[in-house]
């Protein structure tokens, strides 16, 4: 049996030989096969719809009548509670998604596949910003928006996709770096390397002009169209690395609104949880804490990987954004966060920390000892259903998830 | 937490010595001041002061 | 109307110095009367309740918390402290010490960013110093333990396992040390030389180095042992291996140990392998006058001594005047920062065959008893400010001087008390200016005892001592080469009609 250190030194080096690749783009029903009727994936650890927030709440009722499984969102609510619809955590299935992040058969997937490994992630694509369903929006607009891009985006996307051959994303993500990106909070850079790459092959799969514009149109006006890939692409090169006997490093962090849970390689597919944490940060015009939703979402899988917070000092812009402090102490959110790490990511560099590489792998031993929590640069939803994001900021994991997920990991080496 | 690979010279007397302070911030001052090598511990009692983790930590160290 | 406010910061913690300048700092804010930040423990409650400022809110805190208390002349004044001191306690670099030095969490990551790193300055809570020292061991660097309050199994322990690794550690309770001539911990800035040094008492190796300076040598190292090394359950462990280490190095050409008297069967050990080396020794076992030397070892009973027999002649020749006649009571007080200048006191006041009481009592001297409140003292008296009891939850002297005021301000009120005698310890650790403090207050007293200190320290240390013994000169303080001579001053100042013992 290895020492925890050699087992957290497999860890890191399994993340650190993982190959992203996007590859497609599918119905989750093919991806998902075990994705039945009236089957509800959600983000974070798992919830039922007793125990979901507002905007949690919102997304199901308007999923459930996009999927043709209620009348109208009344009816939806109905439904919910009378436990009609079977709630599982995206993670279950291999796949994640942003805020209230729900998959269901018929929305369109993209692929993620670790080259390295031979697995697959998924997540829906981003549908823009403002009122949508992953702030728990349900309108007519949203749901009209979501058959666009089930019928027209997604299917457009992944002939796009399958004719480029695949867009390698860990060359991607190591420009967006040099560019400014953390790949949470900031997604700009990528996005726009991203749509650079597809378009060509946008216009050459696409069924008519006016499809193409549509396209480029959504994908072009949307900051954060990248968020969605570089979610899939953390699950990717996360999952290989669970199930490592006495690796204490974290496989997953994930919130649905009310819980935060977060997954350990040598505890398996146990979830540690404990209650979300407010984030902390800057409000837009016209809102404030009292209008602030608990934490939410499969996003934290990129800090996971050692982007988001972790690499804030790629991105001096975003501090600024999520009233973190200075820009020019960005630097020192990373190297807190090196100090909680297994080692730094040599292919994911930061120019202004003389090209040192992202600290990955978060090994709870010393989360616990320093108790410095991982800190995730977040959104902040409204805590009604469909207003939107409200501000940005920063939230930190609690620290009980690291501290119930160590009494835990000791025992399976033996030690009370 | 062993760092095998953590060369270092046995020589107290040798050379002038690179101090880890870990503990009153004065002296990591006080060394830096004298030019010489000095890294600083924050230090803060480990787990928080939770003498149940503290000692998981303590023997998972062996492991 | 007063109000207490308190408040409470969970799982926080925050270095004693720290807390201390921050607590300074709070204090001096418009309306506050009194302010202590403090870590949660019960002893310090109580010192927060005895000051009149703990509150119910602290009741629940742990020692792993911090309590921010503090008493205002009103309620917009306390808030408006209580807002800086959270500020402060989130930014201590904004108290505006020197350089800020670049830190991490831990040691490993510190490790990072010094990799070339080869010793670990221990200065945590005693109960936690343990570990650390293992983690450091572990790690491969030597450790310089400043912290006391450590189990003595635990240091036998950590000697052995240490020693198996040809790594040193110096300490527990190891004040000074300087390698390289590098100070570490509280220690002064003294010149390179060819005179090495081993001591289990820092401020002995403070005098001695100084002493040994100011006739115009050098030193190459001086290494702590820490108090206990010559206690039988350590075995010398740490001395032995310094011994080794200073034998070795070609620099050393004599060789200085300073200790309290070991047990026999220590003393032995050490003494075996002293005869063992080529180089000349001087050996202080404080007090101790029959001492079976080898050949290649001198004995010295005080601190002065040593230094005299190292350097070949005397090591400070103090022309020292007839010091004026005691104007009022013929007992001597002494209120000491450092513990084995208290020592070296009574030592040369039971040599000249006088009795004397104190804290911590050398053997021959009385004990003092703890309730010093309301207890008239008859007899010659020295103190050990540094002592566990006085520096329990409150910096020691030599960090702050003001910690010797209250029991300054007795002895200069108290008509028995004909002589003060103080010590005044410089270098780097030290306080920017203790002789200003001391001056600025004795400038408050018109009627006073003689006074009479050394200064122990160099020219070239943070607080040059020719500017701090000008001080004390301009203040009326006499100030000696050394605390030895200042002892000797202050008996010759009693007159020849004492009854000695």
């Amino acid at each position: 049996m290895q020492t925890i250190d050699q087992a957290n030194q497999e860890a890191l080096r399994r993340i650190l030989a993982g190959d992203p690749v996007l590859v497609d783009v599918v119905p989750a029903s093919q991806a998902i096969p075990d994705l039945a009727d009236r089957m509800i994936l959600h983000a974070g650890p798992p919830i039922g719809w007793d125990r979901m927030c507002g905007p949690m709440r919102g997304a199901v009722m308007g999923i459930a009548v996009f999927e043709g499984w209620a009348k109208d969102l009344d009816d939806a609510a109905k439904h919910a509670a009378a436990g009609s619809f079977a709630f599982h955590p995206n993670h279950h299935f291999g796949a994640v998604g942003p805020m209230t992040g729900l998959t269901t058969a018929s929305q369109p997937l993209m692929v993620v596949e670790n080259k390295t490994f031979g697995n697959r992630a998924y997540c829906a694509i981003n549908e823009g910003l403002g009122k949508v369903m992953r702030f728990g929006g349900n309108d007519a607009d949203v749901l009209t928006r979501l058959r666009w891009i089930r019928e027209v985006l997604g299917p457009a996307l992944g002939r796009a996709i399958r004719e480029s051959g695949g867009i390698p994303l860990k060359p991607l993500i190591a420009r967006g770096l040099t560019m400014g990106d953390e790949m949470h909070q900031r997604n700009v850079a990528c996005s726009s390397l991203l749509l650079r790459q597809l378009a060509p092959s946008l216009a050459r799969t696409s069924k008519d002009a006016g499809e193409l514009v549509a396209c480029l149109d959504f994908i072009g006006r949307n900051d954060q169209f990248f968020l969605n890939i570089a979610m899939a692409m953390g699950k990717a090169l996360a999952d290989p690395v669970r199930d490592i006997a006495a690796s204490s490093v974290v496989t997953a962090m994930s919130r649905n609104g009310t819980d935060f849970g977060i997954r350990v390689s040598g505890t398996g597919d146990r979830w540690f949880t404990a209650p979300v944490e407010m984030p902390v940060g800057i409000y837009f015009p016209g809102f404030s804490e009292k209008d602030a939703n608990p934490d939410m979402g499969d996003s934290a899988i990129v800090e996971t990987v050692g982007l988001g917070g972790f690499a804030m000092a790629a991105a001096p812009a975003v501090v600024g954004y999520i009233g973190a402090g200075r820009a020019s102490e960005a630097a020192v959110f990373t190297r807190s966060m090196a100090e909680i790490a297994v080692g730094p990511n040599p292919a994911w560099t930061i120019p202004a920390m003389d090209f040192a590489g992202v600290p990955t792998g978060i090994d709870i031993r010393l989360v616990v000892e320093t108790g410095l929590a991982p800190i995730i640069n977040t959104g902040i939803a409204h805590r009604e259903p469909g207003v939107g994001q409200v501000g940005a900021g920063i939230v930190k994991a609690p620290l009980r998830c690291f501290q119930d997920a160590l009494v835990a990991f000791a025992e399976t080496l033996g030690v009370e | 937490m062993t760092e095998k690979d953590h060369d270092v010279s046995r020589d107290l007397l040798g050379a002038p010595p690179r101090v880890i302070n870990i503990g009153l911030e004065i002296f990591a001052v006080n060394l830096a001041d004298q030019g010489a090598q000095v890294a600083h511990v924050r230090w803060s009692p480990p787990a928080g002061g939770n003498a149940h983790l503290a000692g998981l930590l303590e023997k998972l160290q062996r492991k | 109307m007063s109000v207490i406010l308190n408040e409470v910061r969970r799982a926080t913690y925050l270095d004693s110095i720290v807390l201390m300048r921050i607590s300074r700092q709070i204090a001096a804010l418009p309306g506050i009367e009194e302010a202590g930040l403090i870590i949660g423990t019960p002893a310090n409650k109580e010192i927060l309740r005895d000051a009149g400022i703990l509150g119910p809110e602290s009741d629940g805190a742990e020692p792993s918390d911090l309590i921010l208390a503090l008493r205002a002349s009103d309620a917009l004044a306390g808030e408006a402290a209580l807002a800086e001191a959270r500020r402060l306690i989130d930014h201590p670099s904004a108290l505006g010490a020197a350089a800020a030095v670049e830190s991490s969490r831990t040691m490993r990551a510190a490790i990072k960013r010094l990799p070339a790193a080869n010793l670990a300055l221990i200065s945590v809570p005693g109960d936690f110093a343990v570990a650390e020292a293992h983690k450091a061991l572990e790690l491969g660097l030597h450790a310089m333990i400043f912290s006391d309050n450590v189990p003595l199994d635990d240091e036998a322990a950590l000697k052995r396992k240490a020693r198996e690794r040809g790594l040193f550690v110096m300490g527990p309770d190891c004040g000074t040390a300087i390698i390289g001539g590098v100070p570490l911990g509280f220690a002064n800035v003294v010149p390179q030389g060819d005179i090495g040094i081993i001591g289990a008492s820092g401020t002995g190796i403070q005098e001695v180095s100084c002493l040994i300076a100011r006739a115009g040598r050098g030193i190459t190292h001086a290494l702590g042992t820490g108090g206990r090394d010559l206690k039988a359950e350590v075995g010398a462990i740490t001395t032995l291996m310094a011994i080794d280490a200073l034998d070795a190095d070609d620099r050393t050409r004599h060789i200085v140990l300073i200790s309290k008297p070991p047990a026999e069967s220590v003393a032995r050990l050490v003494l075996d392998r002293v005869a063992k080396s080529a180089k000349p020794f001087t050996i202080c076992f404080l007090g101790a006058s029959d001492v079976a030397l080898p050949a290649n070892a001198r004995a010295a009973a005080t601190l002065k001594a040593t230094a005299d027999i190292v350097v070949g002649g005397s090591a400070a020749s103090w022309a020292q005047q007839p010091l004026p006649g005691l104007g009022r009571g013929g007992l001597v007080r002494g209120l000491f920062a450092g513990g084995t200048l208290c020592s070296e006191a009574q030592i040369i006041f039971r040599q000249a065959g006088l009795a004397v009481m104190s804290n911590v009592p050398v053997p021959g001297a009385s004990a003092i008893g703890r309730a010093q409140d309301g207890q008239v003292l008859t007899d010659h008296v020295m103190i050990d400010l540094g002592d566990d009891e006085f520096t329990r939850g409150r910096p020691h002297p030599m960090f702050e001087p003001g910690v010797r005021d209250g029991p300054l301000a007795e002895a200069l009120a108290d008509p028995g008390v004909g002589i003060i005698l103080l010590d005044i310890v410089l270098g780097y650790g030290g306080h920017p200016d203790p002789a200003g403090h001391l001056a600025a207050f004795l400038g408050r007293w018109e009627h006073r005892p003689l006074i009479v200190a050394s200064v122990t320290g160099t020219d070239a240390d943070p607080q040059p001592r020719n500017a701090q013994v000008e001080t004390l000169a301009a203040a009326g303080v006499i100030v000696a080469d050394s605390n030895a001579e200042a002892t000797e001053a202050a008996i010759a100042a009693l007159g020849p009609s004492l009854d000695r013992a």
